[in-house]
């Protein structure tokens, strides 16, 4: 009995090993080719400088949440007002900080404080003070209490005053021109309502003059996975999906969206610990229910640097509560699970990341005790064993690989020859021990999802329209800020 | 920021690298299904499976090899193309300030070029125009250049087609202008858009050929009837610089102009700042559409003048059904006669609206000294509270305000 | 009286991140006569050689990456006397009529687009080389004798 069982589970875990890297291997090859490539010749250097020196954006508001940041908030800030973009403002939420982040901004910035005639198109924690920065008149900054980060994303929309908005973590740090790639693709396509970019480890990174002069690569290895990693699910991952528009994530760390479609859509969801995720879903499910042409892309160039978990506890922390926000966001919306109503997405995107990406953790870690088991038991010959679990390392390395490979490709980033063989190194090395470190982690998130949901019960309306801005109607938005030399 | 060598190489390399191990992949589960169905010893599925582990791992050896070289390659590479760019650059500029002949180049005469003397005279011709410009581009097509470049953009791989409309682009040479027009109807749109901004850029430089047969006229075909998202079309509108003013008149004239690019046209107007082009603009004041008549007024407020007949149409839209013409209006508003704006927008501080209320309050303010004393009086004594906040809130912006004493009129401690 | 100096012996100043329109701009100023010409494709250097170099005449970029021109006039308007003039002449493929409005007030005395015509921006120099060397030459002659350095 136990011996069909197993065998059984066998069966199903080489299909599902197969299946996955098969699926790996056409999204990297997809996303390689369909993205990378073809973006990277249309938008040469010069031709952006072209279309920057003729007008053609749309002005951002970029809203940086942020708690207790005492430490990096003023750099942050700084490094934001230094962006290449002829018109932006910066909404800082300090989302009831206990620490010296206010009075730092206070002082950095002479910020001084004014009563805002606010607008409530989304509900949010109470706002207890506004401010305006008397040196640079497009920062404002909002003291509220705590509500954590949607919420403070919430608060940032109420006050935000331009058509595009960009979500920004109060540690990333922007590419100087970040925001102008993004913000033209708004431009080009009237449809599209999010971007994302791509983000890279800023660890160990040559930062001068609030902007990221070289790429280098750390010194630990906990940190080099996570290069590999992050090349791996933004060039490969996520530029596939989005080539078949049906991207589900866009990072928190920089997004640029369209407000009015974020609006519509009722704003970020309080109460879960993957909103960034969570909102990019029910964009995806507002529009493909209202029947209205729409796009949400991925695209390589926008680059945003953020600093990476240096130690094991941190990365576990933030590995878990990422597992718990993927669980929790397709929780939520489990109604597309196989529901042709949502096409693509609901017949091959939520399925995979329930099965590829969800539940993935937990399939590795039972292929591993199986393998021990079989073993022990002595019906799966040691050899077999061993060499699967070769071939699964082998596979997964494989995929690193390309990924490294296509690092390689962007001729400004880890130019030397070693930290190129590092990195080589590092996509050996990531299969011996941390992949499966990780795997375990996310597997016992899996297992805490039910009992670690935070504010899973209270859940936030969606469709809030307090705004008074009719549906389809062109942004009352655009062109706020008066022209320049009025 | 992306090298645009060996890539394709290289995807074509993971390709079949992938291709070859999902190949290899399928074998090894049907022989492991059929083996455990059948009973058979494991034997020969263990031999296909140290068959797929030998594999892979001279795949990843194969990938890790090339990639390791690559970055021997590409910097040797980078060095000898900065090199080299130099050296063809100087050539270049010695060409195009005294003439062909003198300089003792090192390029023969009828050899194609390599890609590094093409980005190196495309780069000059960005810089430089008149009589040196056309001797770079006599030399460009002298080394056809110029029909290695049509013949990709017409018919080539994908990439190598971007390319070559980018290079056409920048080269600007004038017979490219109607098999770049042709390409508006590709199917890929990427290429549609590349091939709108490469004609803008080709035809800024021709010289004006009024006409039904001449470039402005095809070109104002070839728009109208390409399926290009608006965008794209106001991007190439900015990108004809002073060619952009007749080609606007054309469009706005036909009276059959879509609406799509009939708010182009306008968005393009305000911001070129084509002042003259105003009474033209104005017509539209009066569009049904709600987005062209906003689109008017914005056009409107970006020239920063408002034709006389367009008065009174745009004083009334102050008061239109739709907000977001409203909010346009009331913008525009700040560049008509003041005492007749002010009589328009003091209504608009109650709106509904908080983007009515702001404009109506930021227009006011501009109004001289007369809107300023308005905006006073609405924060002082306006009986709605939304229309007081906001009235303090446009005196801070401008300054007329310090944010204590806006503490002090709202009440906030 | 300060003798006339040739027009050809004035210090240009080329500053312009893109390599090739320095050595272009090098190259034509070379072939009119012009001897001594100093190029940057390094914003930030820029008032540091002003200080050793003391140009007669600043060719400037506007859009260029960490520094761009308005920042650089703003820099260089800091540095130099009130009485001072220093010609900056505005080389820039932005045809915004905003932009342009915004230079000249923010220190510019010319302005001339790209792709530009040779003889024109030659032409441009050469005015604005000569008002500055009146300049120079009035300064002098005005300053009281005893006090001349």
């Amino acid at each position: 009995m136990w011996r069909t069982l197993l065998n059984g589970y066998q069966y199903v875990l080489l299909i599902y090993f197969s299946s996955l890297n098969v699926l790996y291997a056409l999204f990297s090859c997809i996303g390689l080719r369909a993205i990378v490539v073809v973006f990277a010749r249309e938008f040469s250097q010069g031709s952006l400088r072209d279309l920057l020196e003729r007008d053609v954006y749309k002005p951002v508001s970029i809203l940086v949440p942020a708690h207790n940041e005492e430490v990096s908030i003023v750099g942050s800030v700084q490094s934001l007002l230094a962006l290449q973009f002829p018109e932006f403002e910066i909404v800082v939420v300090s989302d009831g900080s206990e620490d010296e982040t206010m009075a730092r901004l206070i002082e950095a910035f002479a910020l001084a404080e004014q009563p805002w005639a606010t607008r409530q198109d989304l509900p949010s924690a109470h706002v207890r003070r506004t401010f305006r920065s008397l040196t640079h008149p497009n920062l404002i900054v909002v003291d509220k209490e705590r509500g954590g980060k949607a919420d403070s994303l919430n608060a940032g929309l109420n006050m935000a005053r331009y058509p595009l908005f960009a979500a920004v973590d109060a540690d990333s740090m922007l590419d100087g021109e970040a925001i102008l790639r993004a913000s033209r693709l708004f431009v080009e396509d009237e449809t599209l309502v999010g971007v994302g970019g791509t983000i890279r480890p800023l660890n160990a990174a040559v930062v001068s003059e609030g902007r990221v002069a070289e790429a280098r690569i750390p010194k630990k290895w906990l940190e080099r996975f996570q290069i590999l990693e992050y090349a791996r699910a933004f060039f490969t991952g996520r530029a596939g999906w989005s080539h078949f528009k049906s991207l589900l994530i866009i990072s928190g760390a920089f997004g640029l969206f369209r407000r009015t479609a974020v609006l519509e859509a009722g704003g970020f969801r309080v109460g879960t610990v993957a909103e960034d995720m969570e909102l990019v879903v029910r964009l995806h499910k507002h529009f493909l229910k209202a029947g209205k042409p729409y796009n949400i892309r991925f695209t390589p160039d926008p680059i945003c640097w953020s600093e990476v978990p240096s130690d094991l506890g941190t990365l576990r922390r933030q590995r878990n509560r990422w597992h718990r926000g993927l669980w929790e966001t397709l929780w939520l919306h489990k109604d597309m699970l196989f529901n042709p109503r949502y096409r693509r997405l609901g017949l091959v995107a939520v399925p995979y990341f329930w099965i590829f990406e969800a539940l993935a953790p937990v399939v590795e870690i039972s292929g591993y005790l199986l393998v021990g088991v079989g073993i022990f038991a002595g019906f799966l010959s040691p050899r077999f064993a061993i060499l699967f679990v070769v071939l699964a390392v082998l596979y997964g390395m494989l995929a690193s690989q390309l990924a490294a490979g296509i690092e390689t490709f962007l001729s400004n980033r880890y130019p030397r020859l070693r930290d190129r063989a590092v990195l080589f190194l590092a996509a050996f090395l990531e299969f011996v021990g941390y992949r499966q470190f990780l795997a375990f982690e996310r597997t016992v998130a899996t297992v805490q999802v039910p009992f670690k949901r935070g504010q899973w019960g209270k859940m936030h309306r969606k469709g809030i329209r307090g705004s008074t801005q009719p549906p389809d109607a062109a942004d009352p938005a655009e062109q706020e800020a008066t022209p320049a030399g009025v | 920021m992306w090298r645009r060598y060996g890539d394709a190489f290289y995807t074509l390399l993971t390709l079949a690298v992938f291709g070859f191990e999902t190949i290899a992949l399928g074998a090894l589960s049907l022989s492991f299904l059929l083996g455990k169905a059948t009973g058979i010893a494991s034997t020969p599925v263990e031999g296909i499976l140290l068959g797929v582990v030998i594999s892979t791992a001279s795949a990843l050896a194969l990938l890790g090899l090339y990639l390791l070289s690559y970055h021997f390659v590409s910097n040797l590479r980078d060095r000898w193309q900065a090199e080299h760019l130099d050296k063809w650059t100087e050539w270049w500029i010695g060409l195009a300030l005294t003439g062909p002949g003198e300089p003792a180049g090192h390029a023969p005469d009828r050899r194609p070029l390599p890609r590094v003397a093409v980005d190196s005279v495309l780069s000059l011709l960005e810089a430089v125009k008149g009589e040196e410009g056309d001797r770079l581009k006599e030399a460009l097509a002298g080394h056809g250049v110029d029909r290695w470049f049509l013949r990709r953009a017409r018919a080539g791989h994908l990439t190598a087609r971007l390319d070559a409309i980018e290079g056409l682009g920048k080269a600007r040479l004038p017979h490219a202008l109607d098999p770049l027009l042709g390409l508006f109807h590709h199917a890929r749109p990427v290429v549609r858009r590349m091939a709108a901004r490469a004609a803008a850029g080709t035809l800024a430089i021709m010289a004006p050929e009024p006409g039904p047969d001449g470039p402005h006229a095809r070109f104002i075909d070839a728009i109208k009837q390409a399926d290009l998202q608006p965008g794209v079309v106001q991007e190439s509108l900015l990108l004809l610089e002073t060619r952009a003013g007749p080609i606007l008149r054309e469009l706005l004239a036909d009276p059959e102009l879509s609406d799509s690019l009939r708010w182009v046209a306008l968005e393009t107007i305000g911001r070129l700042g084509l002042a003259d082009m105003a009474e033209l603009a104005a017509a539209s004041g009066t569009h049904p559409d709600p987005e062209l008549r906003a689109a008017t007024f914005r056009c409107l407020r970006r020239l920063g003048s408002v034709p006389e007949a367009a008065q009174a149409p745009l004083l009334g839209a102050v008061d239109d059904e739709v907000d977001f013409v409203r909010v346009q209006a009331a913008h525009a508003a700040a560049f008509v006669e003041p005492e007749a704006a002010l009589a328009a927008l003091e209504p608009r501080l109650e709106d509904s609206s908080w983007w009515v209320r702001r404009a109506a309050a930021a227009s006011m303010a501009r109004l001289g000294e007369l809107g300023v004393a308005s905006v006073r009086r609405a924060a002082e004594s306006h009986p709605e509270k939304a229309a007081r906040e906001m009235a303090v809130q446009i005196l801070l912006e401008a300054d007329v305000l310090t944010p204590a004493a806006a503490r002090l009129a709202t009440g906030v401690a | 009286m300060l003798p006339t100096p040739r027009l050809t012996d004035a210090r240009i100043l080329v500053v312009d991140d893109e390599r090739v329109n320095v050595v272009l701009l090098e190259r034509i100023l070379e072939q009119d006569g012009y001897r001594n010409v100093k190029s940057l494709t390094d914003p930030s250097e820029v008032v540091g050689l002003y200080d050793q170099f003391e140009p007669d005449l600043v060719l400037l970029d506007l859009h260029m990456p960490k520094l761009d021109g308005f920042a650089v006039m703003q820099q260089l308007e800091s540095r130099i006397s009130r009485d001072t003039f220093l010609p900056i002449l505005i080389l820039t493929a932005d045809i915004r009529p905003e932009i342009k409005r915004r230079a000249l007030s923010a220190g510019a005395k010319d302005f001339v687009t790209k792709p530009f015509d040779r003889t024109e921006v030659l032409l441009r120099i050469q005015n604005l080389l000569e008002t500055r060397f009146l300049h120079l030459r009035v300064r002098h002659d005005t300053v009281p004798e005893g006090q001349a350095t």
